[in-house]
């Protein structure tokens, strides 16, 4: 007889957060309280890491004059997001922990864990984000004068959206998990056969 | 009164942050796809037509402000009607043209 599951926290919540995130590139001129961006922060602490290693480092800025000094090496900051906390490889730590960083495809994996995790605790928050790789490592690495030891990764955006109305292009058609997924056979892009009535519904 | 030549255009600090920004976007070019190019050009062009705004070239010529106001509302089709977003790239770069082309006051 199975044992009986423990009680589920809110998974119905954390769906429908997961549903309805979206990314936010214009940010009310309002500032984002340091309990959230702690908050923000401990979500990433609980993503899952590769053997739980931890080499990435999270850098918060809050002032609008840095923001205003990185944006220009920063192309992906298209708005004026109040805040940014930055993802960089702490290679001092990976190097202590034998990661082989030209090799090893997890350090990336994990700055995806922890940028799902962060987006997700902003969702629950009512705060928007948007994540940026389209920057100058070299050129942030210099204007936020950053140790050599650590390498910028990501640049999350956070702030109060300027609209919670439909974000533009949402009435973009986009696969379903159906046309995303083959089961228990990888044939790739084709047309759902009749005997697909056996998988189970996604959409 | 409009303001005296002297006084219109974009000031040294809008220079600078357009030259960087424009260093970092031929850089990005480097890894990202390509049609991201298209997009920091067309963005950089808001940023300069941001400036000229701010230094006054546009009492003389509202249609920059017009410009950028079209192009901060269409740059983002990019991202889901690529289509679209090229038309609208035609298009602008025909609409300048004319201005231009009729502009008595500028050089070209």
């Amino acid at each position: 007889m199975n044992e009986p599951r423990p009680e589920q926290p809110d998974g119905a919540g954390l769906l429908e957060a997961m549903r309805r995130r979206r990314v936010t590139r214009e940010f009310l001129d309002e500032p984002v309280s340091t309990a959230d961006l702690e908050t923000v922060i401990r979500a990433a602490r609980w993503a899952s890491s590769a053997g739980n290693r931890r080499i990435h480092r999270f850098l918060v800025i809050r002032s609008l004059e840095t923001i205003q000094r990185l944006k220009p090496f920063a192309p992906g900051i298209l708005g004026n997001p109040p805040a940014l906390i930055v993802v960089s490889t702490d290679i001092t730590r990976a190097q202590a922990e034998h990661v082989q960083l030209d090799r090893d495809m997890n350090s990336w994996i994990d700055v995806g864990t922890a940028l799902m995790s962060m987006m997700l605790a902003c969702e629950a928050l009512g705060l928007g984000s948007c994540p940026a790789t389209s920057f100058s490592q070299a050129a942030v690495s210099r204007a936020l004068a950053l140790p050599e030891s650590l390498v910028p990764e990501l640049i999350l955006q956070i702030g109060y959206p300027t609209s919670r109305g439909p974000r533009r292009g949402s009435g973009v058609t986009r696969p379903t998990a159906a046309e995303l997924t083959d089961w228990e056979e990888a044939v790739g892009q084709r047309e759902p056969a009749a005997d697909d009535a056996d998988a189970p519904a996604l959409s | 009164m409009p303001p005296e030549p002297a006084e219109v255009g974009v000031t040294v600090p809008d220079a600078l942050e357009l030259l960087a920004y424009l260093v970092t976007a031929a850089d990005l070019c480097t890894r990202e796809p390509y049609h991201y190019g298209m997009f920091r050009l067309l963005d950089a062009a808001a940023r300069l037509a941001r400036g000229l705004e701010a230094g006054g070239a546009t009492f003389e010529r509202p249609w920059i402000s017009e410009l950028r106001q079209r192009i901060d509302a269409n740059k983002e089709l990019l991202m889901w009607d690529q289509p679209a977003f090229e038309q609208f790239l035609h298009k602008t770069a025909g609409t300048v043209a004319a201005e231009l082309t009729a502009d008595r006051v500028g050089r070209v």
